[in-house]
């Protein structure tokens, strides 16, 4: 089970007017793997998940989920999968607690006195720390807290709270590494292999190839929108992919990834 | 502007716990105690300058004056948390009065079925600002704006300059019964509305998404929220309120005429934005309108008592409003909460 694909793309194809932002690509990521997603500015990488959580939509190509081809018309379809994309604004609702973003949208009510809708405030509460300490291990003294007075690293981790109480089965970070400081980018990077732990697919993508190197099973390296490459992180070395990142050289020479 | 991944901090060092609506910005006691504070200081104040400013009728007198604006603060601290405004809040008080007016003097209808009527036509009211705002996408300024005139200009072309006076006890219940002795219903009322809109703001998800869409929408469309909906319901529980407070203000004044409600909403919102209710959305004090009613109910007692001229208490108010948001600037009280939006 643990080594089964858990999304494939088959030869996407993404073109804005006349630019053809994704060519042809392969792409594809096992149950429980970290795969780094790696180009260039404008290689195409945000395109790639897009198409997987449903912004966009391919022009050409083939999409299976859980060996099933699936239609991502839009956010909801991908949800439904389970594909929860983590954008660098976070989604968050910055004047609420950390529980009430972990759960927006989807509270827990009960009926009190036998008709009326309220909230279980603190069933929500008691969850969402649940989460966030054993599953992300992060220890929340600020739970009452407003997130926006929260440190970036906390706030990605009530993100990701979310995500996992939506049962995502794939977590997608666009540069979510981008904006934080040096202990922030420790907590980020311990959060993706705490999801790789709990069996959560996780892509993310990065400039910083130490930063993807340190949590990545698994590199892919876009180059103007084609594929140049897709190894296990072990068998590429940094220096190649700087390489192949610039370049796109050196792809006849990698292996193509089954 | 995206400065989600900012880590960002209060201006000050203390950073207070929100453990009931909504978060808050730093500090606390400036939003939580402060209308309060600026309540008792007043009355102190007052007691000093002129003891019998204190005595139990006059302190009934100001509440049953307060109780109006406590009604129609709870509501539009529904608006102003998710985000908008509603201008029209006075017409719409104006315009509920007139209706029960209208249908008690000019109809047969039972009284309680007009004043059921009555409180359809504020739901209908409110509901119409919902569906300007959100179906045809006007800005919530310009479309309450725009009732806030129409309904003023048909409240004047209805009553055509006269004043409808003399109404039943049942009708006038609301407004200007006691109970228990001495203890005017409106004061009753507006307690129990107050109580009821803090009961929806924090245990309700009409609560939770309101302050979700005011302090986030894009986040709140994301997540699912239901968002123009829940737009349509702030304003919709607005003009319901409006209607209870025209109820009210027949019932007070015994008489209803053209200029019943006007200027309502200046001293609503402020009564809003005084009680630290964050005039961007997504932070909401039920508690503290009450406490901006009442302080702003009081300020107007007391110049009436000092003999100060009604136009001059315009300008006093405006004065006491501008201080007071001065004063939350100074004290790092951010109307627009930062970082995460
Ligand atoms: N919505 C869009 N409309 C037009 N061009 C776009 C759009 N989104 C991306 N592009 C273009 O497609 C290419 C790939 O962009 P993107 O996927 O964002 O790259 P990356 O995330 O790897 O930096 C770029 O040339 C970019 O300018
Ligand atoms: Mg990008």
């Amino acid at each position: 089970m643990n080594d089964s694909v858990l999304v494939e793309m088959h030869e996407i194809i993404k073109n804005f007017g006349g630019l053809r932002a994704v060519d042809s690509v392969d792409f594809s990521v096992k149950r429980g793997e970290v795969v780094g997603l790696l180009g260039e500015n404008g290689a195409g990488k945000s395109t790639l998940i897009k198409i997987l959580t449903g912004i966009y939509r391919p022009d050409y190509g083939e999409i299976r989920f859980e060996g099933k081809p699936v239609e991502i018309r839009n956010r909801a379809d991908s949800q439904r999968l389970g594909i929860e994309p983590l954008y660098q604004d976070l989604s968050l609702v910055g004047t609420l607690d950390a529980a009430s973003n972990v759960f927006l949208g989807k509270e827990l009510t009960q009926k009190s006195l036998g008709f009326l809708p309220t909230l279980k405030l603190a069933a929500m509460q008691k969850e969402a720390e649940k989460i966030l300490w054993e599953q992300l291990g992060i220890d929340f003294k600020n739970r009452w807290e407003p997130v926006y007075n929260l440190s970036g690293g906390e706030r990605q981790a009530v993100a990701l709270a979310r995500a996992i109480y939506y049962e995502a089965k794939l977590v997608i970070l666009d540069e979510p590494m981008a904006s934080l400081g040096v202990e922030e980018v420790k907590r980020t990077l311990d959060i993706i292999r705490k999801l790789r732990e709990t069996g959560i697919s996780v892509i993310v993508i990065s400039h910083n190839l130490e930063h993807v190197y340190s949590v990545a099973d698994r590199v892919v390296v876009l180059h103007r929108g084609k594929k140049v490459a897709d190894s296990p992180s072990a068998e590429l070395t940094p220096d190649e992919v700087v390489k192949l990142m610039v370049f796109g050289e050196r792809a006849k020479e990698v292996k193509a990834y089954e | 502007m995206n400065r989600g991944a900012e880590p960002i901090t209060g201006s000050h060092g203390s950073r207070f716990m929100d453990r009931e609506i909504g978060g808050r910005p730093i500090p606390y006691w400036a939003t939580m105690i402060g209308p309060w504070a600026g309540i008792l200081l007043f009355a102190v104040f007052m007691g000093v300058v002129r003891p019998e400013w204190l005595g139990i009728g006059n302190i009934r007198n100001i509440l049953v004056q307060a109780s109006v604006f406590i009604v129609l603060a709870t509501g539009m601290t529904f608006v102003i948390t998710g985000g908008g405004i509603d201008l029209s809040v006075g017409a719409m008080t104006g315009m509920s009065a007139l209706t029960l007016g209208w249908l008690i003097k000019f109809t047969d209808i039972p009284e309680l079925f007009a004043i059921a009527l009555t409180f359809g036509a504020g739901l209908l009211l409110g509901t119409f600002n919902g569906i300007l705002v959100t179906k045809l996408k006007l800005p919530d300024f310009i479309a309450t704006l725009a009732t806030w005139i129409s309904y003023n200009g048909l409240v004047l072309v209805i009553i055509e300059g006269h004043t409808l006076f003399r109404f039943s006890p049942t009708v006038r219940f609301l407004g200007a019964h006691r109970l228990f002795g001495n203890l005017p219903v409106p004061i009753i009322a507006a307690l129990l509305i107050a109580l009821l809109g803090y009961f929806l703001m924090k245990w309700t998800k009409f609560g939770r998404y309101t302050i979700a869409i005011g302090g986030n929408r894009k986040a709140a469309v994301e997540a699912g929220i239901p968002v123009e909906r829940y737009k349509v319901f702030q304003y919709a529980f607005n003009g319901l309120l409006a209607a209870l407070a025209g109820i009210m203000m027949l019932g007070r004044l015994n008489a209803i005429h053209g200029l019943v409600g006007q200027g309502f909403e200046i001293h609503t919102i402020a009564a809003v934005i005084i009680g630290g209710t964050a005039l961007y959305g997504g932070i909401a004090r039920i508690g503290g309108s009450v406490a901006g009613a009442l302080f702003l109910g009081l300020i107007a007692n007391a110049l009436t008592f000092l003999g100060i001229h009604f136009f001059v208490q315009y300008v006093v108010s405006g004065i006491v409003i501008m201080l007071v948001v001065l004063l939350y600037a100074l004290v790092g009280y951010q109307q627009q909460p930062p970082g995460v939006r």
